[in-house]
């Protein structure tokens, strides 16, 4: 596996309006891995997604991607670099799912009017791992609220960026899909020496896919760590201000339920 | 369904060709009607025959320098604002959107009215309406700048919705003060001038006439948004969305208010406050399946000007010799033909057969 910091942050403050949300952050992420950002509501993990894509301006503290600061990368670049799942789905005008996947070449287009036989192909491949085959041709807003989410997952995939910024991945998802979709993007980040970030409220997923986890406490603390070091009881309640209980099944996988 | 989900037929090229060919084949008939018709009827094999002519005579003459200069400017009126609309409709991502919602018609009447108040006509109407179009977008510009356009380095984009809301509101409002202005002219003015203000209102092309100079901004305006077809695309589905695929939101946003202002500006300045044409046609094009703006924005150029070629026509026949002002033509016709489309598409899409 290669050892490159594909993000990291150097004392970054966000704040909103006069509420600090988080202080002096410092992390990297490296090639492969994936970090997992959770709190209560409010807490930030959407505006520290948000500030990683130039989305929303950090207060201070320096954002690194791959070798360069993030201010010094073009905004094609930076999307070809980085690509982030939305927690509101956007139907604000008519499309198909077809079009909206394609859509996310958008940055690697080298045409301003032609889709390559590499772009559809991407598509396709990308509607092909979320189970989605079937729905090319049809329209956006004739669609469930988690067949949507299956869509905006697979235009992320067919961008095809270094790093996934995920917010709320799970969000409308069955089970079986919670699962499957990660772990598509799980292989992915293996694969191509990608990096994924994910802000979730689902313990349990972050505790099954992510390497690190940046628990947010919601005072602009946080805690950050190994997944093991920072899921545990006390940590938990104290992010939450809920008892939650760790059950482990004997093969080294913990479940996290409130107590 | 096939093993590659997202073929040829997903992107629609050969839809698109049929659309534009199709398009263009009716912008032709269109010419051919409004050249034939007013009036005095003239069969089409007498266009046919005068149209390129240099054989002086009566039919030639009309021809040639009546109606031709009156085709022309409302087929480049037409498609001036139609173009306007898909791009304001994008822009604004409200689909009640129009080339007028931001103000630029109302500016524009009230330097017009006030120049037929004074008594001047012609070029002098045309002038200031395109000055009073001009100062209402840099006002709208002036007063939204910094919170409906930032410039710099595209940080500022997640206030986005709102930044839409500010700009539509600021346009709306202002276009309120415009109209209370019209009123006031057109309860203190004589009666000889109430009719021409009504008619310049109405939107009319009885004393138009477009050159080069409209059909080459028209032709400007198609390039440069084809140009940016795509950024297009990505934007209607949200301006957050649009900036995680690397496009420049803010640049791209000055561009679009800018352009589809100045193509509304040209419009106004040659035949008044035409209605309709820029609500209407990107919606029928939508429906009728070309939402991707590389097929959307040449197909509704085509189309409104094929649209007010028509109209146009039936304003001058209607009631003839008596002429009625096209832009009560426009909804007339517009209408009834929208609503029947409307419902037609409303069927189809919740048919079960739409659903795989």
């Amino acid at each position: 596996m290669r050892r490159d910091a594909i993000l990291s942050l150097q004392s970054l403050s966000l704040q909103i309006a006069d509420k600090r949300l988080c202080s002096q952050l410092s992390l990297s992420l490296q090639a492969g891995t994936s970090l997992g950002i959770l709190g209560r509501n409010g807490t930030g993990k959407t505006t520290l997604l948000h500030a990683l894509v130039r989305l929303h301006k950090p207060h201070s503290g320096h954002i690194r991607l791959a070798d360069k600061p993030l201010e010094q990368w073009s905004q094609r670049e930076l999307a070809c670099l980085a690509g982030i799942l939305f927690q509101h789905n956007l139907d604000a005008m008519p499309i198909s799912v077809g079009e909206l996947v394609l859509m996310g070449r958008h940055p690697h287009h080298t045409s301003f009017w032609n889709d390559s036989t590499e772009d559809k192909e991407a598509a396709s491949a990308a509607l092909t791992a979320m189970g989605m085959n079937d729905f090319a041709r049809r329209q956006l807003s004739t669609l469930s609220g988690g067949e949507r989410q299956r869509v905006a997952l697979a235009m992320l995939l067919c961008q095809n960026p270094r790093l996934y910024l995920l917010d709320e991945p799970s969000n409308h998802l069955d089970i079986a899909f919670q699962i499957r979709s990660l772990e598509i993007f799980q292989q992915k980040i293996r694969d191509n020496g990608a990096a994924l970030c994910m802000a979730t409220h689902d313990i349990n997923l972050a505790a099954r896919f992510c390497d690190t986890v940046l628990l947010l406490l919601g005072d602009g603390h946080s805690l950050y760590g190994q997944t093991e070091q920072v899921l545990t009881e006390t940590n938990l309640a104290k992010a939450y201000d809920c008892e939650i209980r760790k059950v482990s099944d004997g093969s080294g996988r913990n479940y996290f339920f409130p107590a | 369904m096939c093993a590659a989900c997202i073929d040829d037929d997903t992107v629609n090229q050969g839809f698109a060709l049929r659309l534009l060919l199709a398009l263009t084949v009716l912008a032709a008939v269109s010419f051919l009607v409004s050249l034939g018709s007013g009036s005095i009827d003239l069969a089409y094999s007498t266009v046919f025959q005068h149209l390129f002519s240099s054989e002086p005579g009566f039919e030639q003459q009309i021809i040639q320098e009546l109606r031709l200069p009156r085709s022309l400017a409302a087929f480049v009126t037409g498609a001036l604002l139609a173009l306007a609309g898909v791009i304001m409709q994008v822009l604004l991502r409200n689909p009640l959107a129009d080339p007028y919602i931001l103000g630029i018609s109302g500016g524009a009447a009230v330097a017009a009215l006030a120049v037929i108040l004074l008594g001047l006509g012609g070029a002098w109407i045309a002038n200031a309406a395109f000055i009073g179009a001009m100062s209402s977008i840099l006002i709208v510009f002036g007063l939204s700048h910094g919170f409906g356009f930032g410039f710099g380095t595209g940080t500022g984009v997640e206030s986005g919705q709102w930044s839409t809301t500010r700009l539509l509101l600021t346009g709306v409002v202002l276009s309120a003060g415009w109209g209370a202005l019209i009123n006031i002219l057109l309860t203190t003015s004589s009666n000889d001038n109430i009719h021409s203000m009504l008619f310049w209102l109405m939107g009319d092309l009885s004393q138009s006439s477009a050159g080069i100079l409209e059909f080459l901004i028209l032709a400007a305006g198609l390039l440069l948004s084809l140009y940016f077809a795509r950024a297009l695309n990505a934007l209607a589905q949200g301006e957050l969305l649009a900036s995680a695929l690397g496009i420049q939101v803010n640049r791209l946003k000055l561009l679009l208010y800018f352009s589809a202002s100045l193509l509304t500006a040209t419009a106004v300045t040659i035949a008044g406050s035409v209605g309709f044409v820029g609500l209407i046609i990107p919606h029928m094009l939508r429906l009728a399946g070309a939402r991707d703006h590389r097929i959307l924005l040449p197909s509704a150029a085509l189309l409104g000007g094929s649209f007010l070629l028509l109209a146009d026509s039936a304003a001058r026949t209607v009631i003839a010799p008596r002429q009625l002002p096209v832009g009560v033509l426009t909804a007339l016709i517009g209408v009834p033909v929208f609503l029947f489309i409307l419902r037609r598409s409303q069927r189809i899409n919740t048919s079960p057969g739409d659903r795989n």
